[in-house]
């Protein structure tokens, strides 16, 4: 079964993401509430997930930040885009996402994108992002 | 002889000193009047400079009120966004979770339809807001293409409803000065079209052709669709801001006021006809002029 990181400060957010992820097959391997934690926690994972879902605006430090410095560490990883702030897409993108997606967004949405990246994952020959 | 000199020397003396003196008190009145002139100038001056004082007093003010409406403007739609996006989560895993296709799906659609269309609106608010600050860029673009696409994606989002849309044009390559903020013209109309439409199967034919206007070379789009039509006090109303606020206009929100400043910024037009000529009921027409390039 797939790992999928999450990386969101709002609860509720947590809560539906891993109720999503899991009735759709996949298993979370972890829940960070800021940039801080999420780099942390990845450091901390002997297995690392191939996919991260990742907010912007967070407390301690930002999506975009925490990206860079996730990357450094294993520059495979997909890191999806799922904020409430559309303008920090070009951004996102320019610094490796793999792709960018306002919120709200739909199950179908989050689920497409998450099976394109670990399409692309596993098939390193692909497109590195998915951008529009 | 000695003493009539003298005596014509005193004389030029006298009238030496007498024009002296008129010099002297000319002088003297030229000063003063020059010192009254010059606190008129420094008076003038001060008043000046408290007017000047006061005008960037009312800058930093506007500034300050600028950034503040800034700074709720990027707060409202970034926090509303995550409440919507909860939302929207939540209906959708209990539109999956609950079996029967009864009046719970139906009401779970419903405020899925609204929740997507709150985002929509937070989404035109932005992007009017950013229209209205800056100079947008214009390009050559090609938007036959965009146009199709907007199309399928249109169409994409109304799975369990039929549309039909066709496209009549002069050609497969049209090339006009826009901004990628095109393609949310077509959706806009595209989707009013749609909504708008009582028909049991809504129907949109855009048709494109060339015009020429002043000397300038237009492509000219028409989306006639068998909607429930404009009236022509609404023609024009429809395109402005705060309209919604009458009852009557449930439901245009902003999307509109987007589509034409988004025009109005490619340096084209926009405007409203019947579809059929007089009788608004039968549908609309929307019409664009986009200038076209080589």
């Amino acid at each position: 079964m797939e790992k999928i990181f999450i990386v969101d400060d709002e609860p509720t957010l947590q809560y539906f993401y891993k109720k999503i992820l899991e009735l759709n097959g996949f298993e979370v391997a972890g829940i960070a509430e800021n940039g801080v934690e999420a780099i942390n926690m990845f450091k901390s994972f002997s297995n690392k997930p191939k996919i991260i879902i990742m907010d912007h605006r967070m407390p301690e430090k930002t999506g975009i930040e925490a990206t860079k410095e996730i990357l450094q560490i294993d520059k495979r990883v997909k890191i999806l885009f799922f904020s409430a702030d559309i303008s920090i897409k070009e951004e996102a993108y320019s610094i490796g996402a793999f792709s960018f997606n306002v919120k709200p967004f739909t199950i179908n949405c989050l689920i497409n994108n998450i099976n394109k990246a670990l399409e692309c994952y596993n098939s390193p020959h692909l497109m590195n992002t998915i951008k529009e | 002889m000695r003493i009539e000199e003298n005596k014509d020397n005193k004389e030029d003396l006298n009238e030496i000193k007498a024009h002296l003196k008129q010099e002297i008190s000319k002088r003297i009145q030229l000063e003063n009047e020059l010192n009254i002139a010059l606190d008129e100038l420094n008076l003038s001056n001060t008043e000046y400079l408290s007017a000047i004082r006061k005008l960037e007093g009312y800058k930093d003010n506007l500034n300050k009120a600028y950034n503040r409406a800034e700074f709720y403007k990027d707060l409202f739609s970034h926090d509303i966004n995550n409440i919507l996006q909860a939302i929207l989560s939540g209906m959708q895993l209990c539109e999956a979770e609950i079996d029967d296709e009864g009046e719970i799906q139906k009401d779970i659609r419903i405020i899925i339809s609204q929740v997507l269309r709150g985002a929509n609106l937070v989404l035109n608010i932005r992007k009017l807001s950013q229209l209205e600050e800056i100079e947008i860029s214009l390009k050559r673009t090609e938007i036959y293409n965009i146009l199709i696409n907007s199309i399928d994606f249109v169409k994409n989002s109304y799975q369990d409803k039929k549309i039909k849309i066709t496209v009549d044009s002069v050609s497969k390559q049209l090339y006009v000065q826009v901004n990628e903020l095109i393609r949310d013209v077509f959706e806009n109309i595209l989707y009013n079209a749609i909504k708008h439409n009582k028909s049991v199967i809504p129907e949109i034919e855009v048709k494109i052709s060339k015009e020429q206007k002043l000397d300038v070379n237009y492509l000219k789009m028409e989306f006639h669709d068998n909607g429930v039509g404009i009236s022509d006090p609404r023609k024009e109303k429809v395109f402005q801001r705060g309209y919604g606020k009458n009852k009557n206009v449930q439901g245009m929100g902003l999307g509109l006021s987007l589509v034409k400043t988004i025009i109005e910024k490619c340096h084209g037009e926009i405007w409203i006809e019947d579809r059929v000529n007089g009788d608004y009921s039968k549908g609309s027409n929307f019409v664009l002029l986009i200038p076209e390039v080589n």
